[in-house]
């Protein structure tokens, strides 16, 4: 009899066990974290973003100045013409050049070939240069909030 | 023989976003290429991006990454029981199939001109 009762009870733990290593098994681990990005705006962007952070980082007089700038910058249509714009602007000459070149580091790997034969149209220089000026803004916006490290 | 340009990335979890700010000017900004790079932990997961010249995606994996889409927490007693860790790195284990998986990238990454080697602990 006594032998009985042990033997279930041993059975009995032998099952919560196995019920425990099934739900262990199963356990899911939600989809977080970044996806990964894609497209040649998404990219060129997230270079920007960190360049105008970088270039304008403890240096209010010219975040000020870019922030002053922005609505006649917004008046351009072309790459072109939002560069120059900048690039008239002395303590933003740098910046302007920077940011051609993560243009240019972007525009020149063979996967853009697409953006890259197309890259005058005016459609794309239209996208392309809200997306550039969006993100001026949303790196401003980073530095007032403190976002971009020391 | 040629002289050639290696990058070695250095391991440190979170301290990969300065190596990333660090890689970003050395091939953005000073157009520097490699010929080799190599990389240990957080400095593994930041090689094959630069191996395969995708910056912007370095930049977006540091700037985003929260320590929750690493590894999460073992608090309960069986796990501690029945794991060899008490934390679970699951989270990193997707990310990196995110991130790496796809095979358009890992194509590049194994047309790249650029060597890689990568040292990292068994996840």
């Amino acid at each position: 009899m006594h032998l009985r009762t042990s033997n279930i009870a041993i059975l009995r733990t032998g099952i919560v066990i196995m019920i425990a290593c099934i739900l262990a098994a199963c356990e899911t681990t939600p989809d977080v974290g970044p996806e990964p990005l894609g497209g040649f705006n998404e990219k060129v962007t997230t270079l920007v973003t960190t360049t105008v952070r970088g270039r304008l980082r403890e240096n209010l007089p010219k975040q000020k100045l870019l922030e002053a700038q922005l609505p006649s910058l917004e008046k351009t249509l072309t790459m072109n013409q939002l560069m120059d714009e900048l690039k008239g602007i002395d303590p933003l000459k740098d910046l302007a050049y920077l940011i051609e070149t993560d243009i240019m580091f972007e525009l020149q790997k063979p996967e853009h070939h697409r953006e890259r034969t197309s890259f005058n149209n005016p459609e794309i220089q239209r996208e392309l240069v809200s997306a550039i000026l969006a993100v001026m803004k949303r790196a401003l916006d980073q530095l007032k909030g403190g976002k971009g490290g020391k | 023989m040629a002289n050639k340009r290696a990058l070695v990335l250095s391991g440190g979890g979170a301290k990969g976003a300065f190596t990333a700010g660090v890689v970003k000017y050395l091939m953005v900004e000073l157009n520097l290429q490699f010929d080799l790079v190599v990389g240990t932990s957080t400095g593994a997961l930041i090689a094959p991006l630069v191996a395969s010249q995708d910056i912007a995606n370095l930049v977006h994996f540091y700037e985003n990454v929260e320590q929750q889409d690493i590894l999460k927490d073992r608090p309960d007693l069986l796990a501690f029981l029945f794991s060899d860790a008490l934390n679970d790195t699951k989270p990193l284990e997707r990310l990196i199939t995110k991130f790496f998986g796809d095979r358009r990238r890992y194509e590049k990454l194994i047309r790249s001109l650029t060597e890689m080697f990568v040292t990292v602990v068994n996840m």
